[in-house]
Parts: structure tokens; sequence; C-alpha cells
């Protein structure tokens, strides 16, 4: 619901992700190059967030924090592996920078599962410990913070979605968000691990939004559907069968999941009450 | 000499950071208190509690030692099951106690809270103040409370229902708690009261009580409670119970004027509920000359039937044009938006999360619908198909447009995007 600028921070990483995008050449990236592609507050987007690589490994993070609220950027957020954060210091010194919302990515609710896909030996207990520490930190009462946890779901983990939300129950975070971002994970076979998922956060109640899935695979759950939020990340792209759908405000799939597997999978969905009720809330 | 007939008002607060303390229970010992007779014969203490931090059982140890002959007991959502669970414990210890209950929770519904309460003697009904004190005279005199106006009471296996109270005329004639001393201002939760009732009749509150008109308490007294707060070193910061803070343009200016002693003072007004429509830079100007620091709004749904269903004010434009100057001016601004309202459902209601996150608010307030009694939504539920828990604070379940999960579901989205929200740097 809340709009972040994305702000690339170097492709520096302690994992070595399986599904990461981020190549080793965008490693080298300065901070006068960041700061170059911070700009400031604009339009209805006051909330930046900080991705790369590992924003946390930076040095030079309190710098940019600190030039980031000097900008006037009202939220800073900060998409992370939490590896860095198993030092409960960091913890103290990135919040009191300015970092408030934290996204933790996780892979696995085991480390066989996790390291396996970071292929980082010992990347999961760090993770999980950084993600306990970043919930249990005594703020001051004025500090508020907002910890959520990303899953990447893809084709070998998609399977142990409900496990791994159970286990991120344990921990107690804000939100739990599941991305699909993996053309070899077909949607039709992960929709129903991702229902038992969000089932599963629910009755922890805590809100479970996916993202890359569209609506007509999730029948029952279209409210989870993150996109039907208008808040779309990355290409999507409709296809043959959907000129027909009834989700006409859905924006379709990513063009690599198309092309990887064509649109057969996707059929179009000829009434529902909740696209006529998204389509005006649309406006 | 005969002794006096001991009185003793127990209020259950809201929980808060410092404690509350009750002004309704300030009102009706101040009223009391000044007539001549009453306050000969009685002698009221008044007690407050918070309705999270101390349990029932405190409360009634607390009511215990003070054995009181008549208990009066404010009821409200937030404490009508405690309430409850205190009555049935002091009809058991005290037998002899008048146990008497006023209070939106129980105004609305007299006879029916009398018949499934047996606790409870009286119901003191609507504005208290002047019926609590005509109570407490028939109780000094034994006299039959069958001629007080306002009350429904229950006479052996009966429960009857005397004619309403017409309204106090003149508001002046209960004396101020704070002026008379019997209320002390404390930081943060301090609040005054300039007038009651309210201009709109939003179908889902009870702010305005459902009187049929405005009525004033008088520029003086108002002007000398907030000189006294002004005058007190360990206030830096109250507000104002009014449900409209600029009513008109000319009440809003005549509140500056009065609060520029208080603001030049260094003291600030904090979340003053405003109609946003009427706000301008020039009304943020006199908003901030007041001292005020933060304004709480609406706009509680941007769903054009959720709005027709609820009664409720709503012009888009002005709306955000009102926003942006409150924000623009150096007020934080506390948007409000209402889970479950009739006409809304899941979407929509997303629909009007992003309309006020796109407006950049200080915060954003979420809260369910409570379905309280009194209030038209309450009157009109089955048009709706609003189905609401018979248990206080009443909370929405279900209507035609908003199942019983999807409501569920929709807390936990928001309580989300609430805590994000309010992650700032």
């Amino acid at each position: 619901m809340i709009k972040y600028k994305r702000l690339f921070t170097g492709g520096i990483c302690n994992n070595d992700c399986v599904l990461c995008p981020v190549t080793s050449e965008r490693a080298g990236y300065s901070l006068g190059q960041i700061l170059d592609e911070m700009g400031s507050p604009e339009g209805l987007v006051d909330s930046l967030e900080l991705h790369g690589g590992e924003p946390a490994l930076r040095q030079d993070l309190t710098d940019l924090i600190a030039e980031a609220k000097q900008r006037g950027w009202r939220r800073v957020k900060m998409t992370t592996n939490a590896r860095a954060f198993a030092d409960p210091q960091a913890v103290v010194s990135t919040m009191q920078a300015g970092v408030r919302v934290f996204e933790v990515k996780l892979l696995g609710h085991v480390p066989q599962l996790h390291d396996a896909l970071t292929q980082s030996p010992g990347s999961f207990m760090e993770t999980i410990q950084g993600l306990s520490n970043l919930r249990n930190v005594q703020a001051p009462k004025e500090v508020k913070t907002f910890v959520g946890v990303r899953v990447g779901v893809g084709a070998v983990n998609y399977p142990y979605l409900p496990q791994m939300v159970s286990f991120i129950m344990q921990v107690g975070v804000d939100r739990v968000t599941l991305s699909l971002d993996d053309p070899q994970a077909h949607m039709s076979d992960v929709a129903a691990s991702l229902k038992a998922a969000i089932d599963t956060g629910l009755v922890n109640s805590t809100w479970v939004q996916t993202e890359g899935v569209p609506p007509c695979l999730m029948g029952g759950y279209e409210h989870h559907v993150h996109e039907s939020f208008g808040i779309i990340e990355g290409e999507r792209e409709r296809c043959e069968p959907c000129a027909a759908c009834a989700y006409s405000t859905c924006a379709g799939v990513a063009p690599a999941y198309l092309e990887a597997n064509g649109p057969s999978e996707f059929v179009a969905v000829l009434s529902s009450v909740h696209a006529e009720r998204m389509k005006e809330a649309a406006g | 000499m005969a002794s006096k007939t001991t009185v003793l008002l127990a209020a259950l607060n809201s929980c808060a950071d410092p404690h509350y303390f009750s002004l309704a229970q300030g009102y009706l010992k101040a009223h009391a208190a000044a007539d001549a007779e009453v306050g000969l014969e009685t002698d009221i203490q008044t007690i407050d509690f918070c309705a999270t931090c101390n349990d029932p059982l405190q409360v009634a140890f607390y009511i215990s030692n003070a054995k009181p002959d008549v208990l009066g007991l404010s009821c409200y959502c937030w404490n009508i099951d405690e309430m409850r669970h205190i009555a049935s414990m002091v009809r058991k210890t005290l037998p002899d106690t008048r146990i008497v209950a006023g209070g939106p929770e129980v105004t609305p519904i007299a006879e029916e809270f009398l018949e499934k309460n047996p606790p409870f003697d009286v119901i003191v009904r609507g504005e208290g103040e002047a019926t609590f004190t005509e109570l407490l005279r028939a109780h000094t005199t034994k006299t039959d409370i069958g001629k007080v106006a306002g009350v429904s009471y229950r006479d052996g296996d009966h429960i009857l229902t005397n004619e309403d109270r017409p309204l106090i005329e003149d508001l002046d004639t209960i004396p101020s708690p704070y002026l008379t001393g019997i209320l002390k201002p404390r930081e943060h939760v301090t609040y005054l009261e300039t007038f009651r009732g309210c201009p709109y009749k939003c179908g889902y509150c009870y702010e305005g009580k459902n009187y049929p008109k405005l009525r004033h308490f008088s520029d003086e007294r108002v002007k000398a409670e907030i000189e006294l707060i002004a005058a007190d070193p360990a206030v830096t910061t109250y507000s104002f119970i009014d449900p409209v803070f600029n009513l008109t343009d000319k009440k809003l200016q005549k509140m500056c004027d009065m609060l520029r002693i208080s603001a030049a003072g260094g003291k600030t007004i904090h979340t003053v509920e405003v109609i946003t429509e009427q706000v301008d830079a020039k009304t943020v100007e006199k908003l901030k000359v007041a001292g005020a620091v933060s304004t709480e709004t609406g706009p509680q749904t941007t769903n054009p039937c959720a709005i027709e269903n609820i009664n409720r004010y709503f012009v888009r434009d002005k709306f955000v044009r009102g926003v942006e100057a409150m924000r623009d001016g150096g007020l934080k601004v506390l948007c409000d938006l209402i889970l479950g309202l009739p006409g809304d459902d899941f979407f929509s209601f997303c629909r009007s999360i992003r309309f006020v996150v796109d407006l950049r608010p200080g915060t954003i307030i979420f809260s369910t619908l409570n379905v309280l009694p009194g209030t038209a939504i309450r009157d009109d539920a089955s048009k709706y198909g609003l189905e609401y828990d018979d248990a206080a604070p009443h909370y929405v379940l279900q209507t035609d447009d908003f199942s019983f999960e999807e409501i569920r579901k929709a807390e936990m989205l928001a309580a989300s995007v609430a805590k994000e929200y309010d992650a700032v740097s």
C-alpha cells in the first residue's frame, strides 16, 4: 500500500542466491552513485527502499541514511538477508540511523533448504538470529519499527510454504510476502501451497500477501494478491486468455514466465464478485 | 445529627499513559455538590480506575471499603462488561447500596439493560447532571423516585421508566469541575468541553448523544478554565472533547483568542477533531495560534455508497485540500478509517486506504466499526444485513457486502499497514 522508490545500493552480498538477478558486475557501487540516484521525495512517493546485494554490508550505510533523511525521505526501508543483524549492535545502530522498516528475505524454514538456495552455509542461522534481533530490540517508545518477511518462492521451496509461514509465526512479524519470481515454478502448482500458507498466517492473525501470481489462480484468496492494491513491481504482461477475463484490473504476469511456460495455465474467469469489486475500487 | 448520604462515583476509563480521569464524574459531583440541599446532605467521592490495568475485584474491594449508600457507574463500550461484574459483586457484598448506572452504553437501552442486569437499581438516562442531583435528593429525603424525570428504575419485579428530562438549557448551571477544584488538571489527559451536541449526524457516532441542538458553555467559563490550565506548570498539553473544534470560523476565532494566553506560555493543544473540508491556510494559522499541534479527522471511508449509508459529510477535493493545508502548515494530521461500514467491501476499503496513504497524513488510525446503542447504524442494521457482536464494544461481524472472514482479513491488513505507515525515520 505504501509506495517506495527503490534504490540499489550495490551488488556486494554475503549470500549467493540461486535466483538472484543481481550479478557481480554491479558489485562496486559507490556512495556517490547511490546518492546520484537517490533523488528527493516527489509526488506521492516519500519512502525509500534500500536493496542490493546486501545494504547492511555497506560501511557507509549511516552516511547514506543520514543523507536520505536530509533530503526529506520520510520512511527508509531495507530489504535484507538480516545476517548482519545477528549482531544486536548492528540493529541498534541501523535503527538509530533511521531505518525503521525491514523486510527480511527468507528462502526456507530449515537450514538445509535455505542454505541450499542461498548457496551460503550458515546463512539460515544468521538470518533467523538477525530477524529475531530486529523483532526484539528494545527501542525507545517513540521509535516505531516494522519487520516483515519476504519469501522468494521458487520451484524448489514452494511445497514448503505453509511450514515456512508456520516457522515465521514463531518469531512474530508484521507481514509476510510470498513473492514468486521463478519461471521454473509453475503457478498452477504453486497456488495451492500459497493458499495453505496464507491460511497459516491468518490463523496466527498475520497478514500474508502474494506477488507474481494473478488472481485467476488465487480463487478465494484474491484479497491477498498484492498487485490488486495497485502496486506492481516489475513488468507484467497479459496473455491471450486474459482478454475475456473478469479481472480486468489484473496487470498480468512476468514476461519471462510467459516466455518459459506459455499461457496454457491461465483460464479466463468469466464472473467473480471480487473482480467486480476490484474494478469498482480501481475507479 | 443524621449522617450524610455517602455517594461514590467510580469510573473505569479506557487505558492511556498517563491514565485518564473522568470528566463526566467531575460534572456529576460539581452539579450535585452545588445544590443547596443535596450538597449539604451528601458526601460525594469520585475514584478513577483503568479498564485495562485494574481488575473488577480491585474495584469491588475499593467500593466495599467505601461502603457508599449510592454507587454511580458511568458505562461505556470499553467498560460495560467490567461494570456488570463489579455491580454483581457489590450487590452481594453491599446489598443496601443503591447502584446507579449512566452513560452511552446504557442510556439508549435503559429498560432492556435493567431487565438483563438485576444488580443495577437505576439508570440515569441521557445528560446526567440534573437527573443525578434529583435522584440524590429523592434518596436523601426518602421520597419516591417515581417523580424523578430521566430515570428508569427497578420497582420490585417491575421496571419503570419516567418521562425524559429536558436538556439543561444553560450549561453554566453545571459548575466547572476544574474551577471548583473537583478535578485537578493533569498532563496530557485534561480535556475541556465548550459545547454539547454535534451538527453532523454520522450514523455510527454517538458523540453528539442525539441531542437535537447545540448548547454552549459561556465564553467566560471556558476562558476561566483555560486560564486555570495556563497557570498550571504541571500541564504542558491538553485538549478538548468537542466533536468539531472548527465548528464555525467565528467559533474558531473565539477559541483562538482565548487560547492565545496558554499558547504563549508554551502550552499545546493535542488532537482536536476538525471538519477538514472547512480547513484552509487561514484555519491552520488560527489552529496554530491556539496552540494546536495535531488534528484528527476522517474520511472514515471514501466509498460513495458507504458515505451515503452512514450520512457522512465528505467532499473529496475539499478534504484533500484541507489535509494538505494542515500537513504542509506543520500540524500532525490523524486520519481515521472505519472498517466494516455498510456499503463498503474489502476492495473499496483498500481503496480508502490508498486514498489516505496518498494524502501522507501524520498517522492513520484504523478501527473496526462499533455498532453502538443509540446510533442510526444499530437501528438500521437489518437494512444492510449488518450483524454485530452483542458483547461490547459491539464490533461489526458482517454486512451484505463485507463478509465475516473478509472483515477479519481486512483487520489484519489494516494492522500491517498502520504499523508500516508509522515506522518513519
